[in-house]
């Protein structure tokens, strides 16, 4: 009796590992937490970052332009209120101009230019996220990351892409928005964005997101090279980020006037 | 000339505050080429007071009163960075075939920057334009000097703003923000005077600034603070007319001369996000002092200046804002004036960008209902590239009497088109 009893249990217990062994998951993850981690990783690392960027934006002709400058950023709240600089040296008409942005997920951002020729601190309009930032395929919403409460997320799968595990989340817009809907693949091992597609309501691609270099900077997964496409305009612009820093200790006060006049050494160096 | 000894000191001291053997160099700039032609020949003698005096017409060095923009120009800038402080310079060299005969060096920015007392203090002291308030190219509290001829005449935008040899201190780390700033040198706007731009005139005199002693110097302060992303200021300045408004008359009671007489104002202004666009408001009571109670009719009177604005980005990569502005002459006697008691200004800006922000057309427009005068703004500007710019533009006057501020420029009604190499 008690053999048998054994033997059933051991076939029984066999079969549950069987069928629940492997690599994939007992329970599907959670869309919204993957959604909420990557955009976390993506846009919050650490409390605070600086970084050197190369923009480089290619036109349908192949032409190509310029742009080179330092971020600066500090979180005051893990996946809210955000503020950060953008100080220009390249090229030159726009060289020692500066952006300074107070990011705001609840309602609308404040945004500042300073103009050095003209002694000119200017606050700028800021309920357009979709617009350009600095001539680029990036958005405003693209530089400072789309809050993953926007939209719904649905999981769909796991896949492998490139060489990476990846998850893929579908996204649709809680409110009428400029896409339709929106997939995203995330890095199983980094928890990073690798490829985002944005399309309309005809299934049309808008525009794609990759991430074609990933590296982890002081603990941090960090994506250093990204890439926007507008495939109807052929237009790409792509991004390198060089000499990151996380956890500077940058203090509250820096986000001021003042420095976006004049630039605050200690964390940029020059 | 010892404004440029003391200009020397400060840059020399700049180049020692940097130590350029550790510190670094960067030098960039520009090469630009512009062109602008008036729309009609100015032969029309103004409209005067009194007599015109024989054989007067506007002097234009070279004879060629059709242009009213004609000139080649090598921008230089170079900034410097030290342990101690900073240095910046911004020098053009101008062949300006309208105004002047030959080539000539103009330093526009050559200060240097640095801070004391744990970084509460910001000095920065030299050559360099100023800028505040809140105002979109209507400037009340901003009494730094302007460049009105080069504004009218299609040179690019910054360089309506004249720059100063000032002390700038700023004092940081109370609750609010303090800025001061010293022009030991009183600096005026620089209006039309005939080697350029026809105007009008009551008399034909050359005005008289200041003389250069210490004590005809201005001051200009102000407090501000940011409320959230809202920042409320209050200003004060103590200094001069910034046109020669002041009339000297003989003992026969004719006009001989010009002359900026002294001024003291003092203001507020609020500016802040509002419905997803830019608002704000600004006043300030300018006060003659000269002329307190407004009965000699050679000074002007006191006056209450204010204004409202709102901004803000309409569509994708288009800006469109609009402002209203008043001036209220005080103590106002009909006779002593040839403006009204009260004047209102409008403004409109509308700015779209295209093509990934390489084109952008810009049109910016005055108008006054109570002069019925305007000054439109009109221009088409062309990234080719990063280095390449090309710019079309056109600077249109109009009134009904030729006595208003922008109706007085109807001869200098212009187009012209700007080319510039970046590097």
């Amino acid at each position: 009796m008690q053999s048998r009893t054994t033997l059933t249990l051991a076939f029984v217990l066999g079969l549950v590992w069987f069928l629940h062994a492997g690599p994939a998951r007992a329970v599907a993850p959670d869309a919204d937490v993957l959604m909420k981690d990557a955009h976390l990783k993506m846009y919050y690392a650490g409390d605070d970052g600086t970084a050197s960027v190369t923009m480089t934006i290619t036109d349908k002709r192949g032409k190509t332009r310029d742009r080179e400058f330092v971020m600066l950023r500090k979180d005051f709240e893990e996946g809210g209120e955000q503020r950060y600089f953008v100080y220009f040296s390249k090229p030159n008409d726009v060289r020692r101009m500066t952006f300074m942005a107070w990011k705001n997920p609840e309602g609308d951002d404040s945004r500042w230019i300073f103009v050095p020729a003209l002694d000119l601190v200017k606050p700028l309009s800021s309920n357009d996220k979709k617009s350009s930032f600095v001539g680029s395929d990036f958005a405003y919403e693209d530089v400072s990351g789309r809050h993953w409460t926007d939209d719904s997320h649905t999981f769909l799968r796991e896949e492998e892409m490139g060489g990476y595990q990846t998850w893929v989340v579908e996204s649709v817009p809680k409110e009428k928005d400029y896409f339709a809907r929106k997939t995203t693949w995330i890095d199983q091992e980094s928890g990073l964005v690798l490829k985002e597609v944005y399309l309309d309501k005809k299934d049309n691609e808008l525009k794609i997101f990759e991430t074609t270099k990933i590296e982890t900077i002081e603990g941090h997964p960090t994506a250093l090279e990204r890439k926007m496409t507008t495939p109807r305009k052929k237009n790409s612009t792509a991004i390198v980020f060089h000499d990151i820093d996380y956890d500077q200790g940058v203090t509250e006060d820096i986000f001021s006037e003042r420095y976006l006049k004049s630039p605050p050494r200690k964390y940029i160096g020059n | 000339m010892k404004m440029i000894g003391i200009l020397a000191t400060v840059l020399v001291t700049g180049l020692v505050l940097t130590t350029p053997a550790e510190g670094q160099v960067e030098l960039h700039g520009f090469v630009e080429v512009a062109s602008g032609i008036r729309f009609d020949d100015p032969g029309s003698t103004p409209v005067a007071w009194g007599e015109v005096p024989p054989g007067f017409r506007p002097k234009a060095w070279s004879g060629e009163t059709d242009y009213t923009l004609r000139e080649s120009r090598v921008q230089l800038k170079g900034d410097l960075y030290g342990d101690v402080g900073e240095a910046h310079f911004v020098a053009d060299l101008l062949a300006d075939q309208v105004a002047s005969d030959g080539a000539e060096v103009v330093l526009r920015e050559g200060y240097v920057k640095f801070n004391a007392f744990s970084d509460h203090l910001e000095v920065r002291a030299g050559r360099q334009p100023t800028t505040w308030g809140t105002g979109d190219l209507l400037f009340i509290n901003d009494l730094f000097p302007k460049d009105y001829i080069s504004y009218f005449s299609g040179r690019e935008d910054q360089y309506l703003k004249s720059p100063s040899d000032v002390v700038r201190l700023g004092v940081f780390g109370l609750p609010m923000e303090v800025d001061l700033v010293v022009t030991p040198q009183f600096t005026p706007d620089l209006v039309p005077t005939g080697e350029r731009l026809v105007f009008w005139s009551p008399a034909f005199v050359r005005a008289m600034s200041p003389s250069e002693e210490v004590g005809n110097g201005e001051l200009a302060l102000r407090i501000s603070r940011y409320f959230g992303s809202v920042n409320l200021a209050l200003y004060g300045y103590r200094g001069f007319w910034k046109s020669p408004q002041g009339a000297q008359s003989s003992a026969a009671g004719d006009i001989v001369g010009f002359y900026h007489p002294e001024l003291r104002s003092y203001g507020a202004s609020a500016r802040g996000g509002l419905f997803g666009g830019v608002g704000w408001v600004e006043g300030a009571f300018y006060d003659s002092n000269e002329d307190m109670d407004g009965t000699n009719p050679l000074i002007p009177n006191s006056e209450l200046r204010a204004m409202g604005g709102y901004e803000r980005q309409w569509w994708s990569d288009f800006t469109g804002g609009a402002q209203i502005y008043w001036e209220s002459v005080q103590d106002f006697v009909d006779e002593h004036y040839i403006k009204d008691e009260n004047r209102i200004l409008l403004t409109l800006r509308c700015t779209q960008m295209m093509r990934y922000q390489t084109l952008k057309l810009s049109g910016f427009g005055y108008w006054s209902p109570s002069d019925e005068d305007g000054y439109l703004r009109l221009l088409v500007g062309y990234d080719y590239s990063d280095q390449l710019n090309l710019t079309l533009g056109t600077n249109i006057f109009g009134g009904s009497d030729d006595r208003t501020q922008f109706a007085m420029h109807q001869d200098n009604s212009n187009v012209y088109a700007r080319v510039r190499f970046n590097f």
